[in-house]
């Protein structure tokens, strides 16, 4: 996978000196049943994923519930075994690492999680929590650890006594914050953030947002920002990758997504983000139905029980992801058609 | 969306939250269960009982097994004098003559003793089997549901006789490490070797049976526990699977096991009882409670208050462990308010 | 269900071999053990043991077989002879036991030499025509050797299950009917005056073994009542030897109907205070714990009446985990009143296993154990397939 040429190996441009590859990752979760259980069908929760991650960059990553989001993140964290793929982290083989190489690969590779009030343990004072990496990695020198922890919360605008605290002394974001230092705390070159701003009020959240983006430009972060809210995606992403039922449907650069969606599901999710402003008109696109079942994901597209533009060809043939415009990669049948008559009418 | 909330964040936080004393979630618990008033009296009374038993040499006025069966010194009643030494039976005497004050406070020793180390073997056992079983699912899981199902499915009362008619019959059936035998002896103040052996299988037949429970109770804690994204947390931080039990599952999960184990005591006390009584439990001269009660079955026609003696501090252990664990039940359950 | 059920009793079949295996083994490891008590009693009844005594004693009990294939035997009744493939009988020569232990030179007709242990050998050949068991699989209990010597285990069990299944399963329906309306009235009703009686009377009940309440009944119900003039329980056993009269019951004749139920009455009510005791203290629990739920206050809050509130919601909720608790009272017909009936000296199963395991009458210990483990596994299963009725999420695979 890894690519000496430094020439673009994947469709939307990206190369070999990314920080992080993704190549067809699958996760399938067994469903057990009968006399013996033995599995009997399996949940589909990520069917095929690629793609990379740019040094430096936020790549967001949005769906609805169950789309398989999560676990992308998961997996690739090796919090959850992949069922196949690989993946690629400053050249190493993330899946491939044992022993002593994967708690190596743990110390560049975090992950912030949604819940702030489960992803804290109730019984450590935050401290303890903030500094169990630093531990864990050899720090066994309890007053340099201190100086480090401490150094953590102030980064994440904690004062230097909230190291002694329980988590149930702190509100939401504050537990956040504690959340951000305790993954911070390594000093990990990419995060996985999975939904971390979705379980806090409004008002926190960009307080949120705002101290992971000021906290990656101080220490050069990348980030995989998952979450189901476009709007919160805008605000940090520098491109955006959009998933259904497992897979990939459409990845490109923040501008392009909002300003030209080309999947209708992204189109869809476009429409659904309120407008600041309510006198402004504008087409809504009400998707029909439910999300159907990752245990038998539908034939062809997936997204075609749903789509309002669905021809023929969607019912059987899965559409491939292909660079429909420059970095602008897209999984769909019906945009490639319309962006190829528009090629036409621009050449005519 | 717009931004513009952009407050510092430490001025916002701090202005909602006014500075509180920190505690941790042990020192919220005691004080919880300080204000549960039965639950301190029953440790108070407890204490007490625990005390006695402790210094059961000092203060006991005959020897444990001291005898006279001469007629005019059996069924002497409570705060009578002893016809040859002219000592005070504060509780009387029973069918040959022994101090029932004596034996009762040696009794409280080896039936407190039996309880807790019974139930602390059994909970022991039940939470490494259940934190396992819990924590690595698949094969260990799987083998030790099968082990919990099948003890759980015996019959307790009959496997319980059936064990102890056998073991009791010649307790070097099971080999015992002799430390754990020295242990009994020092604590319980035999003299004999075998009377430590015979207290030794009882308490492993009691252990035995009550562990399951426990195991089942920490599975299913873990099974909770372990789902919860500190745990994967600490996982990705790249801390192994053993720190991960100690510093954040065990932890986490034990509460109810504590209640479990107060309400555990109450529960051996009970067994060992109708064991003594079916007469396969710890035999006389050693003195339980359980025994003690059960001796009296033959004479209280004609001496009443023989029953009551035992069953006093038998009844006082029993209702202070539910108290105690009902006060815990409450003082750890996380949805009471803090402070 | 069908999948579950097929599985359940695969699991129930190799539980049972494996605890009677294991309790047999036990049992017949077990130094003094049957032999001892036989060979003691044989002594005591002629104050010499004769010499053909000790090896009729082995046959009979066929200690002189090896524990596993005695163990086989006991369980289907096999081998009870050279074992029969297409006609022909073969492993005729094979030793499966030894009736006198000592060592000795086997000389075989083929000419080998084999030095042995045993002094008298027992091979397969001589087990045919040896009277055995169709096997406790078959239901055959096989006979007992201590309590009623010779006589079948079935027998004994038949004259004593009656009463035990009585004692049991009167004092359950009495517990249940007392127990639920009450657990659930005291939730409902939480810090009432009826709540704290009941919770402290209940409290008590759970706290105090068995034989204490059983000892108090006997001491306070019988005599003391009977010379206050009032009505009173007769102290323990199963019928009176005279006519007595008791105030308001009248006068009660020995062996009558009425006498039996005079002499129950006392046990089977401690019985029942026993049991509701812990089952009223559950039942509140889980009616206080059901009545917090969002979907008591969305009943409530829809204008739903109280009574029905309570009744379809949270009653039908609390008594699902009840369940589990329910259906022990299955195996306890056959041994739960073990100290009950040893109070009221009561000729019960209960009664009939402590004086097996005294005597060493394992072949009787062994049929009230099977019966146990089995009618325990069953109330197991029982209670899997209750819950899938009481609680429709609950789906059995």
């Amino acid at each position: 996978m890894t690519n000496q040429s430094g020439k673009p190996t994947a469709l939307d441009g990206t190369t070999a000196a990314d920080l992080l590859q993704v190549d067809n990752l699958v996760k399938h979760f067994p469903i057990r049943g009968g006399l013996l259980q033995r599995t009997v069908a399996t949940v589909k929760a990520v069917d095929g994923v690629s793609f990379s991650v740019k040094k430096g960059e936020t790549l967001g990553l949005v769906g609805e519930s169950g789309c398989g989001k999560t676990t992308v993140g998961r997996t690739l964290l090796r919090l959850v075994p992949a069922t196949s793929g690989k993946v690629n982290f400053e050249g190493r083989d993330v899946f491939g690492l044992r022993g002593a190489d994967l708690k190596a690969m743990r110390r560049d590779m975090q992950i912030i999680f949604q819940d702030p009030y489960s992803s804290l343990d109730p019984r450590m004072p935050i401290g303890e929590s903030v500094g169990e990496g630093l531990l864990v990695h050899g720090l066994r020198d309890s007053k340099k650890r201190n100086d480090m922890v401490i150094e953590m919360l102030r980064k994440v605008g904690l004062e230097d006594y909230h190291a002694r605290r329980y988590p149930h002394e702190f509100s939401g974001g504050q537990r956040q914050r504690i959340g951000i230092a305790r993954a911070l705390a390594l000093r990990p070159k990419f995060i996985v953030c999975d939904e971390p701003v979705s379980a806090l009020d409004v008002s926190i959240q960009s307080q949120v947002l705002n101290l992971l983006k000021d906290l990656q430009r101080e220490f050069g972060l990348t980030y995989l920002f998952i979450a189901h809210n476009l709007s919160v995606v805008e605000h940090i992403s520098d491109r955006v990758g959009v998933m259904y039922l497992g897979k990939m449907v459409e990845l490109t650069d923040r501008e392009s997504l909002f300003a030209d969606p080309l999947h209708p599901y992204t189109k869809a999710l476009l429409s659904a983000i309120p407008m600041p402003d309510p006198t402004v008109k504008r087409e809504r696109m009400i998707l029909q139905g439910d999300v159907p079942s990752p245990v038998n994901p539908p034939s062809g597209c997936r997204f075609h029980t749903r789509c309002p533009f669905a021809i023929e060809k969607c019912k059987t043939d899965d559409p491939p992801l292909e660079a429909l415009k420059p970095g602008h990669i897209v999984a769909c049948w019906v945009a490639k058609d319309n962006v190829a008559k528009a090629k036409q009418a621009a050449a005519a | 969306m717009a931004l513009t909330a952009n407050i510092p964040p430490k001025r916002a936080e701090k202005a909602l939250k006014p500075l509180a004393r920190s505690d941790s979630q042990w020192s919220l618990v005691m004080r919880r269960f300080r204000r549960h008033k039965l639950a301190m009296i029953s440790l108070g009374v407890l204490l007490v009982i625990l005390a006695t038993s402790l210094v059961a040499k000092q203060i006991a006025p005959f020897a444990r097994d001291y005898l006279n069966v001469d007629p005019a010194a059996k069924f002497l009643l409570p705060f009578s004098r002893d016809p040859v030494s002219g000592d005070m039976h504060w509780l009387g005497t029973n069918h040959i003559g022994q101090d029932l004050f004596t034996r009762l406070i040696y009794a409280s020793r080896i039936s407190l003793t039996t309880a807790f180390l019974a139930t602390t073997i059994g909970t022991f056992i039940g939470v490494v089997l259940g934190t396992l079983a819990g924590f690595f699912r698949g094969f260990i899981d799987s083998v030790v549901q099968r082990v919990i199902d099948f003890f759980s499915n015996l019959p307790n009362l009959p496997i319980l006789l059936i064990l102890a008619g056998v073991l009791s019959s010649d307790p070097k059936i099971i080999p015992m490490p002799d430390w754990l035998i020295k242990l009994i002896q020092n604590i319980m103040l035999f003299e004999q070797e075998r009377e430590a052996r015979v207290v030794a299988v009882i308490i492993f037949i009691l252990s035995l049976l009550g562990w399951t429970g426990v195991a089942r109770l920490m599975r299913a804690q873990v099974l909770q526990v372990r789902e919860r994204e500190f745990v994967e947390g600490a996982r990705a931080l790249g801390a192994n699977s053993l720190s991960i039990i100690f510093r954040h599952v065990v932890p986490n999960a034990f509460p109810p096991v504590i209640v479990a184990y107060t309400l555990g005591l109450a529960g051996s006390l009970t067994a060992e009882t109708g064991l003594s009584f079916l007469g396969i439990g710890i035999q006389n001269p050693i003195p339980t409670w359980g025994n003690m009660l059960a001796f009296t079955q033959s004479y209280m026609w004609a001496h009443p208050w023989l029953p009551l003696i035992p069953s006093f501090p038998m009844f006082l252990c029993s209702v202070a462990f539910n108290f105690i664990g009902d006060g815990l039940r409450d003082a750890l359950d996380p949805r009471q308010a803090k402070g | 269900m069908v999948n579950f059920l097929v599985r359940r009793i695969a699991a129930m079949i190799v539980m049972l071999m494996i605890t009677t295996f294991v309790a047999y083994n036990l049992l017949n490891l077990a130094p003094g053990g049957p032999l001892a008590e036989l060979l003691q009693q044989q002594q005591n009844n002629t104050n010499r043991l004769d010499p053909g005594a000790y090896d009729r004693i082995m046959q009979r009990y066929e200690f002189d077989i090896y524990l596993m294939p005695r163990y086989t035997r006991w369980l289907i009744g096999w081998p009870n002879g050279p074992i029969n493939l297409f006609g022909q009988e073969m492993f005729g020569g094979t030793q499966v036991g030894c009736l006198r232990e000592g060592r000795t030179i086997l000389k075989y007709p083929d000419g080998r030499e084999v030095v042995s242990d045993c002094e008298s050998p027992v091979f397969l050949n001589d087990l045919k025509g040896r009277a055995v068991s169709n096997g406790i699989l078959r239901l055959d209990f096989g006979t007992s050797q201590g309590i009623l010597r010779g006589r079948p285990v079935s027998e004994l069990l038949n004259s004593r299950i009656g009463l035990t299944m009585l004692l049991q399963g009167l004092s359950s329906l009495i517990a249940l009917i007392i127990a639920v309306p009450l657990g659930v009235i005291t939730a409902v009703r939480q810090y009432s005056k009826l709540d704290y009686v009941t919770t402290a009377i209940a409290f008590l009940g759970s706290s105090l073994p068995t034989l204490f309440w059983g000892l108090m009944g006997l001491m306070f119900l019988t005599q003391p009542l009977k010379e206050a003039g009032l009505p009173y329980f007769p102290p323990g056993t199963l019928s009176s030897n005279f006519a007595e009269t008791v105030p308001i019951l009248g006068t009660i004749k020995p062996e009558s109907p009425l006498d039996y139920l005079w002499h129950v009455a006392l046990p089977v009510s401690i019985l029942a205070f026993v049991s509701l005791s812990g089952w009223i203290r559950f039942i509140r629990a889980s009616v206080l714990e059901v009545l917090k739920q969002d979907y008591v206050r969305t009943a409530r809050a829809k204008g739903l009446t109280e009574r029905l509130v309570i009744v379809k919601h949270a009653v039908r909720n609390a008594l699902i985990p009840f369940i589990t608790l329910v259906v022990t009272i299955l195996p306890g017909l056959v041994s739960g009143a073990i100290i009950t009936e040893q109070i009221f000296s009561l000729p019960g199963v209960g009664n009939l296993l402590v004086g097996a395991i005294y005597g060493a009458d394992y072949s009787v210990a062994m049929a009230i154990l099977l019966i146990s483990v089995f009618l325990t596994l069953i109330a197991y299963i029982l209670a899997d397939i209750l819950y899938t009725v009481a609680d429709p999420r609950i789906r059995l695979r």
